[in-house]
């Protein structure tokens, strides 16, 4: 283990390693900041663009975009009350209002280094918990296997949302997508229409980066010329000691809260730093939170990094993600050849610790970088949305045809941008969507392998110890939004998503 | 039906109608005899769930107000529009001179009109699309037909 821990340590530091693990932040940080692009859409344009890399290096520059991306969105909510990705949505409160002070370069400042601190502590956490989580999930057999992935899709769908039938639908249909294709038990063509190319299944680029960056570029153009007016120049300055030393109440509340909701599927960055705003704001009511105050940007910033973080723990641990981009990350690694989960650590202990150190890296950076990006990206913002987007959309065609060489990718590509469109604009969840095409094949392959086990028998998922256990959660999972329902009371994870 | 929203109704109305044809399908499916769970039952699991849940949905959308609204503006048309020929002409024209035409056509009709960003943008994106795909990362991205073909082996 410690030899994988060093290998790996030192693996980050390659030249090939360095260079991407600096050009995946500073990628990250541009996504997260730019207002319609968000890490997710970055991490799934990028994914073709790593096939011909080694694993270890493909995925350092996808976690590293990952990881900076949920900082650099508190930039535009900062300085234009526009958080640049959703996950930003609880600093506008107290940043902009900072902003509006005069105090913008202190605002940024607590933004980069709540962001530095909470994503350092969540990484180094992922560090120190996977491993012996994923060793515990070496006890997992195929009925336990199947019962975690149902508590992640039931989560993305009973948690996450406001509208759980939507999710459900939405879930189910994404395992359904992974069905198309010849069955991997018994050979047999499915849903294929008799279309050779399709045998081979529904590949996930595609569908990822309709539901996530065509469909958003339907959204950017629609204000062509929009873009971002700044006067003046853009400074940034650190907190002193003594005012950290103030503000680290704070800290010792929402990282640990971000970090808890990171864990559980299905519950992002986004509502951590909305869940970390409403405790800090309960607990501390005479600081006087959505004034304009360091607390008010120190607690959703750190959540929302530890929680980024957390989300990558189960993925690791089990190969069940946390949220939609660590699910996308989940379908890079199984193109890459790789199962995470319990054996990866094992098998691969390199690779999984080269990405967790490019994970830490990633977010030590943030304090080291982010002020002279900082001063640079203001200057892109001129750039007007009717040209980004069409770029994306090339990128985003060119990365579909290069993946399988075939113009049918491309089309599916074209038919889930709209699908993404609509479904979106209804208020149609699309991360359970991916989360189901990604792990419809573990769920399919470990239900028959238990009911071939058990002779047809689905008590088996209900009398092992583990996977009952785990289904009881489930059920819990499921009846909590039917409860609050009931009571007439919205709980404060719905709340804070809608 | 005053307060139905339609996009609503069409949506779950969809998800019904496609989760009974394909559930038709996968009774169509046949596999081993032998098996105790066969090809067929996980996809007829997963539609039979969908058919029951978009009636609910079907239902909640006539009774419930929902105010969302599908926003089709031109430029979501133009961008269709754009995506449909482009990837139709991809296989007969190539990049070259589809990309930076197609660009410049719906980078224009979108609202860009300021000659200087289409030239800049126009250039600059085929040339990015070119250098990343065929050159760097050798995709055999195709080189149409006939002349297209030949103008496209100058580019790569």
């Amino acid at each position: 283990m410690f030899e994988g821990i060093i290998e790996g340590l030192m693996n980050v530091f390659t030249p090939l390693n360095f260079a991407t693990l600096l050009i995946g932040i500073i990628l990250g940080m541009f996504a997260g900041a730019t207002p319609g692009v968000s890490g997710t859409m970055m991490v799934a344009v990028m994914m073709p663009f790593t096939y011909k890399m080694p694993p270890d290096t493909a995925f350092i520059l996808l976690s590293a975009i990952y990881a900076t991306s949920v900082f650099s969105g508190s930039i535009t909510a900062i300085l234009f009350r526009v958080p640049g990705a959703p996950e930003a949505s609880a600093t506008v409160f107290d940043g902009y209002e900072m902003t509006k002070k005069g105090l913008a370069h202190e605002a940024l400042g607590w933004s980069i280094f709540s962001s530095f601190l909470g994503g350092t502590i969540g990484a180094l956490v992922l560090l120190t918990l996977t491993p012996p989580l994923a060793e515990a999930a070496l006890l997992f057999e195929s009925p336990e296997t199947f019962s975690l992935v149902i508590l992640a899709l039931c989560a993305v769908s009973a948690l996450a949302v406001a509208n759980p039938i939507k999710a459900i639908i939405g879930a189910f249909f994404g395992l359904w997508l992974s069905t198309i294709g010849l069955d991997p038990m018994t050979g047999i063509s499915r849903f294929s229409f008799g279309i050779p190319f399709l045998n081979a299944g529904i590949d996930f680029i595609s569908v990822v980066l309709g539901l996530f960056a065509v469909s958003e570029v339907f959204r950017m153009v629609q204000d062509p010329l929009g873009m971002m007016k700044i006067t003046g120049e853009v400074k940034t300055v650190l907190p002193k000691l003594k005012a950290i030393k103030k503000v680290s109440p704070i800290y010792s509340l929402t990282i640990p809260v971000g970090l808890g909701i990171g864990i559980l599927p299905g519950i992002g960055a986004t509502t951590a730093a909305f869940v970390s705003y409403a405790l800090a704001s309960g607990k501390w009511r005479d600081k006087k939170f959505g004034t304009g105050i360091p607390e008010g940007i120190a607690a959703p910033e750190s959540a929302n990094n530890a929680a980024a973080m957390g989300a990558m723990i189960p993925l690791f641990a089990f190969g069940i993600p946390g949220s939609a981009t660590t699910a996308i990350l989940l379908g890079g690694l199984i193109f890459h050849g790789l199962r995470p989960g319990p054996l990866l650590f094992s098998q691969f202990p390199v690779f999984a610790y080269t990405v967790i150190f490019g994970a830490i890296f990633a977010n030590i950076s943030i304090i080291l970088i982010s002020p002279i990006f900082i001063r640079y990206f203001v200057k892109l913002l001129q750039i007007p949305k009717g040209i980004l987007g069409p770029l994306i959309l090339i990128l985003c065609i060119g990365g579909t045809f290069a993946v399988r060489n075939n113009i049918i990718d491309v089309w599916i590509l074209f038919i889930f941008g709209i699908i993404g469109y609509i479904l979106e604009e209804y208020k149609w969840p699309l991360a359970p969507i991916v989360m189901g095409l990604v792990l419809g094949e573990l769920t399919e392959r470990n239900l028959r392998r238990s009911l071939l086990v058990s002779g047809g028998n689905p008590m088996i998922f209900f009398t092992r110890p583990i996977s009952g256990t785990i289904l009881a959660i489930t059920i819990i999972l499921l009846l909590i939004p039917l409860l609050s329902k009931i009571r007439g009371k919205r709980i404060p994870i719905i709340e804070a998503k809608e | 039906m005053k307060n139905v929203n339609k996009g609503e109704l069409i949506i779950s109305l969809s998800f019904f109608i496609f989760s009974i044809y394909f559930f038709y399908l996968s009774t169509q499916i046949t596999g081993p005899v032998t098996m105790e769970i066969g090809p067929e039952v996980f996809p007829e699991f997963l539609l039979g769930t969908i058919m029951l849940l978009s009636i609910l949905l079907i239902y909640n959308s006539i009774k419930k107000e929902i105010k969302s609204r599908l926003r089709i503006t031109k430029n979501v048309i133009f961008s269709i529009l754009f995506l449909l020929s482009y990837i139709y002409l991809l296989e007969i024209m190539g990049l070259i001179p589809l990309t930076p035409i197609a660009l410049a056509t719906y980078m224009y009709a979108i609202g860009i009109k300021n000659w200087k960003w289409l030239l800049f943008a126009t250039i600059g994106i085929s040339l990015v699309l070119i250098i990343l795909f065929p050159i760097l990362m050798l995709v055999p991205i195709p080189r149409g037909i006939g002349i297209f073909r030949e103008i496209n082996l100058i580019f790569y």
